[in-house]
């Protein structure tokens, strides 16, 4: 049975007076929803601090990185990639087992995060073949972590060489490598995304297939890019992450993958592509640190914060529902 | 000529069985047929309410956790009476199915979100209940558990009950008026709304379904096990899904039944028994897995000759490039 493509969702070319009033009601309720955190918060000692804000925005510095990565495919309309934990975890103990081989931290570095590039791109080949995005990174994570626990045994690496910890643990005016990392990359990303001919062409990509493919964007080596930043990105996290501990363990990023696709999806990127920006998911990930500080803060179980944070995207769904006028 | 609608996985029925026998001659040992049934019905079960949710045209990201929630409720509430263990968490389950349903169908959320909040909100639920840590039945029904895990023959009341929920769902599927809606569902969303059929109901259906399956292996498994966590159930998705599309489940919806979801459950506990024989360790399978679900993704999309009887590839294959998701109409 043929099934007629469904019709494309307007966003970036919209009737100017619709698509304000949407933003507006959807950045204020944010805004609202961020201060209510902050005033609960504040109601206990210590979290009206500077390094407990500091301490926010690092905790939201990795899985913000890993966002911004993921980002970009979610714009380009091609759903999501789960495989962000698989990746960190690879560039994570390629990053421990080669430093503690005293080879130079930064071409270490440089090595992982070019994994990452090239695990992405071979899932964007094959999603660019046509294959759905997020069984491809499933199967790629699923793949992945095996190897990784095979040829690993399941032990952990820690590193003993403390120049490798400048990387993700260090501080320049007090603000952490981390977050400047996760602070300039969600700059740069947004610019590209939203000034350079590439980054539009993405957007158009994500919104409208057929438009973009019409004037001349080819799905395929645009799906291949946004694959292999994502998990460059991924990467990124993942080195970051291990270079502050000095370890490579199998248990560090298991819940890397589904808080930075909330994030993502939190910080107002549209699931079906082409609305939404890497700032956003980069602030996602932030309001969903801040959340989890205030609950820590008040000494809320693991198991409160997760149903806290599973309610968080229920509620982003509904207000995303709510203004899209399908209520 | 027209090559029979279950030939390719029949051909990797047998490529398998012959290629791990070949490897080890314990593989073909009878008395691996009961194990090898028991691993069947705990992944067959999450695997066809995932494979009809996929069929419907969505997608279920929460069954592992479902399950493990289910095991932990069924072992909490065990110690007041067993019949509630039993049935409360199933119970549950089917609800909150519905309501996923309900909300993905109604308010034509992608099911992608909507089971992603799920898949973390019904962990917290599990890791509260269970109190972070892992529940235990009480001693005095330990007896209980060990019948649970008795064989009748090559059966186990867990194999036994998932034979009766494929039988059941595959009559259903094919024969009913609800299931042919669920098939159309998938087929052409907007298509089947503009022929009238409704489209609320068979996703709600389809996912009560999904939720009840995976409650039913939870509450099982927790039972015969005598202990649940919320870390229980961690690779289901991935095998679940793996085992579904390998047994020929199209990913676009609207092609598929239980003798798919059976064929791939089939195969991949197969590859899963070959494995342990070799005394390979477990991440071993989550490679193979892996690799498993890349090929037949990657053959399905790309070859026409596997898509026996699957009529107007060409045009499907335009649709799947559409990635699953549903825009707002």
């Amino acid at each position: 049975m043929t099934a007629t493509l469904p019709p494309a969702e307007p966003s970036v070319v919209t009737v100017a007076g619709r698509r304000s009033a949407r933003s507006y009601a959807t950045v204020s309720v944010f805004g609202v929803a961020t201060v209510c955190l902050v005033a609960v918060g504040s109601m206990s000692t210590g979290f009206l601090s500077l390094s407990n804000f500091q301490a926010i925005i690092q905790a939201a510095s990795i899985t913000g990185i890993a966002a911004i990565g993921i980002s970009f495919i979610t714009i380009s309309g091609n759903a999501v990639s789960v495989s962000t934990e698989a990746t960190a975890l690879v560039a994570s103990y390629i990053f421990a087992d080669l430093v503690v081989r005293d080879v130079n931290p930064w071409l270490v570095a440089v090595i992982g995060i070019a994994a990452g590039l090239g695990i992405g791109v071979v899932q964007g080949l094959i999603v660019a073949v046509g294959c759905n995005p997020i069984i491809t990174t499933l199967a790629a994570s699923g793949l992945l972590i095996g190897l990784v626990y095979w040829a690993t045994n399941a032990r952990a690496t820690t590193i003993h060489q403390h120049a490798a910890r400048t990387l993700g643990g260090s501080r320049i005016a007090g603000v952490s490598s981390q977050t400047i990392v996760f602070v300039v990359l969600a700059v740069v990303a947004t610019l590209v995304l939203v000034k350079h001919r590439w980054g539009r062409a993405v957007l158009l990509m994500g919104s409208n297939r057929l438009a973009a493919e019409a004037s001349g964007i080819r799905f395929g080596p645009l799906t291949v890019a946004v694959f292999g930043i994502a998990g460059s990105a991924a990467a990124l996290a993942g080195i970051l992450e291990t270079s502050q501990f000095l370890q490579a363990t199998t248990q560090t990023f298991t819940t890397l993958t589904f808080a930075a696709v909330a994030a993502v999806f939190v910080g107002g990127v549209g699931v079906t592509g082409g609305r939404g920006t890497p700032a956003g998911a980069a602030l996602g990930a932030v309001f969903i640190a801040l959340l989890t500080s205030v609950m820590q803060f008040r000494n809320y179980s693991l198991g409160v914060q997760s149903l806290a944070i599973g309610a968080l995207i229920g509620a982003v769904l509904a207000l995303q529902a709510l203004v899209r006028g399908n209520g | 000529m027209r090559i029979h609608r279950y030939t390719p996985q029949v051909v990797l029925l047998i490529i398998v069985f012959v290629t791990f026998g070949l490897l080890n001659h314990r593989f073909w040992d009878t008395g691996n047929i009961p194990p090898l049934l028991q691993s069947m019905a705990i992944l067959g079960l999450p695997a066809v309410g995932v494979g009809i949710t996929l069929i419907a045209g969505e997608f279920d990201l929460s069954i592992g956790v479902m399950a493990a929630t289910a095991g932990v409720i069924a072992v909490t509430v065990a110690h007041i009476s067993v019949l509630l263990a039993l049935v409360l968490p199933v119970v549950c389950g089917a609800i909150y199915g519905a309501a996923q349903g309900y909300v993905i169908a109604r308010f034509r959320i992608s099911s992608l979100l909507v089971t992603l909040a799920s898949l973390i909100g019904l962990g917290g639920l599990a890791l509260i209940i269970a109190n972070e840590g892992i529940v235990l039945l009480p001693k005095h029904l330990l007896h209980f558990a060990d019948q649970l895990q008795r064989s009748y023959g090559v059966f186990t009341p867990v194999s036994l009950v998932a034979v009766a929920v494929f039988t059941v769902l595959g009559i259903m599927l094919t024969w009913s008026r609800w299931g042919r809606e669920i098939v159309a569902v998938g087929s052409g969303r907007t298509e089947a709304r503009n022929a009238g059929v409704p489209t609320i109901r068979p996703l709600v259906l389809a996912f009560t379904i999904s939720a009840t399956t995976a409650s039913i292996a939870g509450v099982m498994v927790g039972l015969a096990n005598g202990a649940a966590s919320s870390r229980d159930f961690p690779n289901t998705l991935l095998s679940a899904l793996t085992a579904v599309l390998i047994g020929g489940v199209a990913f676009d919806g609207g092609r598929g039944n239980v003798i798919n979801v059976f064929f791939g459950v089939l195969v991949l506990c197969l590859v899963n028994s070959g494995v342990t024989v070799l005394g390979a360790q477990l991440y071993v399978q989550m490679v193979i897995l892996g690799c498993l679900l890349l090929i037949v993704l990657l053959l399905e999309t790309v070859s026409g000759a596997l898509a026996s009887g699957w009529k107007g590839l060409r045009s499907s294959l335009v649709a799947r490039r559409t990635p699953r998701v549903e825009k707002a109409a």
